[in-house]
């Protein structure tokens, strides 16, 4: 009798661990500063501008699970356009969100400009030091990669770095897609990426390359992966992190692969607005980005920024993956004569 | 006493005035002002860099070239489906035809975006559902939507029920008596409707045909999805590109908007030019009783017709939908209920669903009301300058939902007034941008009414109020309806605006559509555009029970 009890004892003790170390932290750590708690819901509301479209809906859901006192509701689209849309009510004094998250750019764009609160958090120990940037946060991890429809792509060669695409086989004319730079921040970053890494004149010949297999050029990445797995275009110049990781979930024949120059790094970043109507509660949506928000992130398959995470299914972990150098702050400072040159070399206008 | 009768007079005209100005004039001039200015170290200085900018670069006139292109191909579509659909139903015997109406009528539910998704998978190379017997008989890819031609067809065909509404409207308010006469006087049933019923009909079918071109040219969902894969870009792509710049470029943008008013006020132009001194009065005094024209074997080769139009519009792309719906992607071959779970357990649904019906109702039924208010005072009254009025509320019919939503915002945003950021701004932008279609509409009904029933009236004691009511309204009613069921689902699925003007209280079901859509999850886009489809044709269904559409009696 002991002896079972001990057992079960044991078997519950260890199921407790095992979800612990699921979740990654401990209860405690868990929990937010009570006095956020009540000042954010005392304020009631939250509104979040989210450039991370496909994420977005499921962390304001889980927020409110946790904090169903507050009204949390989102604006979700692409981050230059949500830029766009918060310096507009912002100049006009009706600025709406408390808190604005998106891949890096505008984010360091916003903090450049003066835009997010500082901001600092008890459960940064969970995180590597670089978790905190400015006045903003990485919650995660992503980057660019190449990727190939395998069902589509049989008996042909298929690209195995950046590279690859200078000198193109015949066999992939018509079946490429990549992303159109102007209205894509992480479009951009490979672009930038491809110029820093390999210099002008061998970035110049991979898009010269790429255009002559007749791409198709997408206005954003999602356009491209839904033509990839459907195999209507079954080479993609990049695919994210996380959009790979849902298509692989979800079946999609897909073969990732990491290019043997390396893949392009871009980290999700969050802040608090400064003219926040809401402060408390935006500050208590990003302590949730670092705590219940990590779990969210990982059960999407996903690179969560957490010291323990584990890495997504079917990705190789963090530590195994090659990537190349981007400067992204050098980029976007050279944004509109990176676009220039790029229409300029592709002949898209 | 002269200030009571001054109001009487002009008191209409005047609130409709100031309401049009409010809710077209202010948001375009903010527009089209933006053309011709820059700032210049904090200040704002006239110039013409963004006007010589856009007229010196090809790539705008190619999109000038690829705009008209469309416009004229869609239209052309729309009309050669929509006139004989109307005609169809409105005269004639054609087997079935309640229930071929209302399925006719069924795409305008489908949102433009939707509408080109599915094309994509009908009729693109290597996955077009439609390649796959050419592939596999003949080794060749005999469709591809990527091109100006299957841009047009798309857009056309969605656009047909528009113009059949608009045509069968006026076909329902005419006396059949002329057709019955030619008939009588030997001419065959096809002669009858080209010589006699078209060319009285000729005011509304012109109406349908600049609506369908200006619907084209400022449309944003269909040539992006399509287009932009082959850089084929049209005006309002550019028009997006540049609102994609930091900090968008409201210049340029204001530019290509004012190309769009100027294509628009063209056509317009055009109409009215073509039908000027000539009458199209058909409906007087003289009591009608519409009897169906009797279609011979010919009636199953017009049913055949009809059907083939709601297979290649409603079938084949609901087909591919429902088939998206039910996969896990498109096509996994794996099956999963979680899209059609998600449309009754998200409350995003249910709010945006709740957003898009309460905004789509509102607008539609005070711009049917404008509608009525402009085209009487238009076409019934000796007010001077009267016509400013239909004027002001066609223009912004032309400009890009996306160009007028952004002088919506701007105008809103700097108001004292908090409208910004409630589901009104997206009502009235909504109002002030579509009212133009309900006039077209309705005064192409009210011209065929003769004003002798209208004078008998008055003679016999009635007030304006009571002739209006009485006499007037209930023989324009089926234009009514007609527009107000144009204006329903033209909102429902209204996204290039609003996309500009929702904020996170304020989503509708077509923000929805698209952030799913932007998030690459085309299976859910799918069940969505499926509901969507279902709450239009209950509306629709809802409102055809409460007031029929039949043949006006004298």
């Amino acid at each position: 009798m002991t002896h079972l009890l001990r057992s079960q004892i044991r078997r519950a003790f260890a199921a407790i661990v095992l979800a612990s170390a699921c979740l990654g932290v401990s209860p405690a750590a868990r929990a937010a500063d009570p006095a956020l708690v009540a000042a954010a819901e005392k304020e009631g509301e939250l509104v979040v501008y989210g450039g991370d479209i496909s994420e977005t809906p499921h962390q304001i859901k889980r927020f409110m699970e946790v904090y169903p006192k507050i009204k949390a509701t989102f604006v979700t689209a692409g981050g230059w356009q949500l830029y766009n849309r918060y310096m507009s009510e912002q100049s006009a004094g009706q600025a709406v969100a408390d808190a604005f998250t998106n891949v890096e750019d505008t984010l360091l764009s916003l903090d450049a400009g003066g835009h997010l609160a500082e901001f600092t958090s008890d459960s940064f120990k969970n995180f590597p030091p670089n978790v905190k940037e400015g006045n903003f946060i990485r919650t995660k991890l992503g980057y660019a990669a190449l990727v190939s429809n395998t069902s589509e792509t049989k008996g042909m060669p298929v690209p195995d770095d950046w590279t690859s695409f200078i000198n193109p086989p015949k066999a992939w004319e018509d079946r490429v897609a990549y992303v159109d730079p102007r209205g894509s921040s992480v479009a951009f970053m490979v672009l930038a990426a491809m110029y820093q890494t390999y210099g002008e004149e061998k970035a110049k010949q991979i898009y010269i390359g790429l255009k002559s297999t007749r791409p198709e050029v997408s206005m954003n990445t999602p356009a491209s992966v839904t033509k990839l797995v459907s195999g209507e275009r079954p080479l993609m110049m990049y695919i994210l992190t996380n959009h790979v990781g849902d298509a692989i979930r979800k079946g999609a024949p897909l073969d990732f692969k990491i290019p043997t120059s390396g893949a392009v790094p871009f980290y999700f970043t969050a802040g608090v607005l400064k003219n926040a109507k809401h402060p408390n509660a935006a500050r208590l949506y990003l302590e949730f980005l670092l705590n219940q928000g990590q779990d969210v992130i990982i059960s999407r398959g996903e690179y969560s920024m957490r010291k323990d995470a584990p890495a997504p299914q079917g990705l190789p972990p963090l530590d195994q993956v090659k990537f190349v150098t981007l400067d992204l702050k050098k980029a976007l400072a050279d944004q509109k004569k990176l676009i220039a040159w790029w229409q300029d070399v592709t002949g898209i206008q | 006493m002269r200030v009571i009768t001054f109001i009487r007079r002009y008191g209409l005209f005047g609130l409709a005035t100031v309401a049009m100005t409010f809710i077209v004039v202010v948001p375009l001039a903010i527009v089209v002002l933006q053309g011709f200015i820059s700032p210049v170290r904090g200040n704002w200085q006239l110039t013409l860099s963004h006007v010589t900018l856009v007229l010196t670069r090809w790539p705008y006139w190619a999109a000038l070239f690829n705009t008209f292109v469309i416009g004229l191909g869609a239209t052309a579509i729309a009309c050669a489906a929509g006139i004989p659909m109307a005609w169809l139903f409105a005269r004639t015997n054609l087997p079935g035809k309640g229930l071929l109406e209302k399925l006719a009528t069924i795409p305008i539910f489908i949102p433009p975006f939707v509408g080109a998704v599915a094309w994509i998978l009908l009729a693109a190379p290597r996955i077009g559902a439609f390649n796959y017997p050419f592939r596999a008989l003949m080794g060749l890819e005999m469709l591809n939507v990527y091109t100006l031609t299957g841009i047009s067809w798309v857009i056309g065909i969605y656009l047909a029920p528009y113009v059949m509404m608009i045509v069968g409207a006026a076909l329902r308010s005419m006396d059949p008596s002329l057709e019955e006469a030619a008939q009588v006087s030997g001419l065959s049933r096809f002669r009858t409707a080209v010589t006699v019923t078209l060319p009285l009909v000729a005011p509304a079918i012109l109406s349908g045909a600049v609506l369908a071109f200006i619907i084209t040219i400022g449309l944003f969902g269909t040539p992006v999805v399509i287009g932009w894969a082959r850089q084929l870009y049209f005006i309002t792509s550019r028009i997006y590109l540049a609102s994609q710049e930091v900090p968008p470029a409201f210049g340029i943008m204001a530019v290509l908007a004012i190309y769009l008013i100027v294509l628009s006020l063209l056509a317009t132009m055009l109409q009215r030019w073509l039908i000027k001194g000539r009458s199209f009065v058909t409906v007087s005094g003289k009591g009608f009783r519409a009897r169906p024209i009797v279609l011979g074997r010919s009636r199953w080769f017009a049913a055949g017709f009809v059907w083939l139009y709601c297979f290649f519009t409603i079938v084949a792309p609901v087909i591919v939908l429902i088939g998206a719906a039910f996969s896990t992607f498109t096509w996994s071959g794996r099956f999963t209920m979680e899209n059609f779970e998600y449309l009754w357990t998200s409350q995003d649904v249910r709010i945006t669903l709740q957003n898009s019906l309460l905004i789509a109702l509102i607008a539609a039924t005070v711009s049917t009301i404008l509608g009525i208010v402009i085209s009487w005072t238009t076409q019934r009254t000796t007010i001077p300058n009267r016509q400013i009025l239909e004027y002001l509320a066609v223009l912004p019919v032309s400009v890009p939902g996306i160009a007028f939503g952004v002088g919506v915002a701007l105008f809103w945003l700097r108001m004292p007034i908090a409208i910004y950021g409630t589901i009104w701004i997206i009502v009235l932008a909504f109002i002030g941008r579509f009212t133009g279609y309900a006039v077209r509409s309705i005064s192409s009904s009210i011209v065929q009414v003769h004003p002798e029933l209208e004078e008998s009236a008055r003679i016999a004691g009635y007030g304006w109020i009571r002739t209006f009511t009485r006499i007037t309204l209930p023989l324009i009613r089926p234009s009514i309806v007609a527009s107000w069921m144009l204006l329903f689902s033209i909102f429902i699925t209204e996204l290039s605006m609003v996309v500009l003007l929702y904020t996170a209280n304020t989503r509708t079901f077509s923000v929805l559509a698209f952030e799913v859509w932007n998030a690459g999850n085309f299976s859910q886009v799918a069940s969505l555009s499926l509901l969507q489809l279902v709450v239009g044709v209950v509306v629709l269904q809802t409102v055809q029970l409460l007031w029929p559409q039949r043949n006006v009696h004298g």
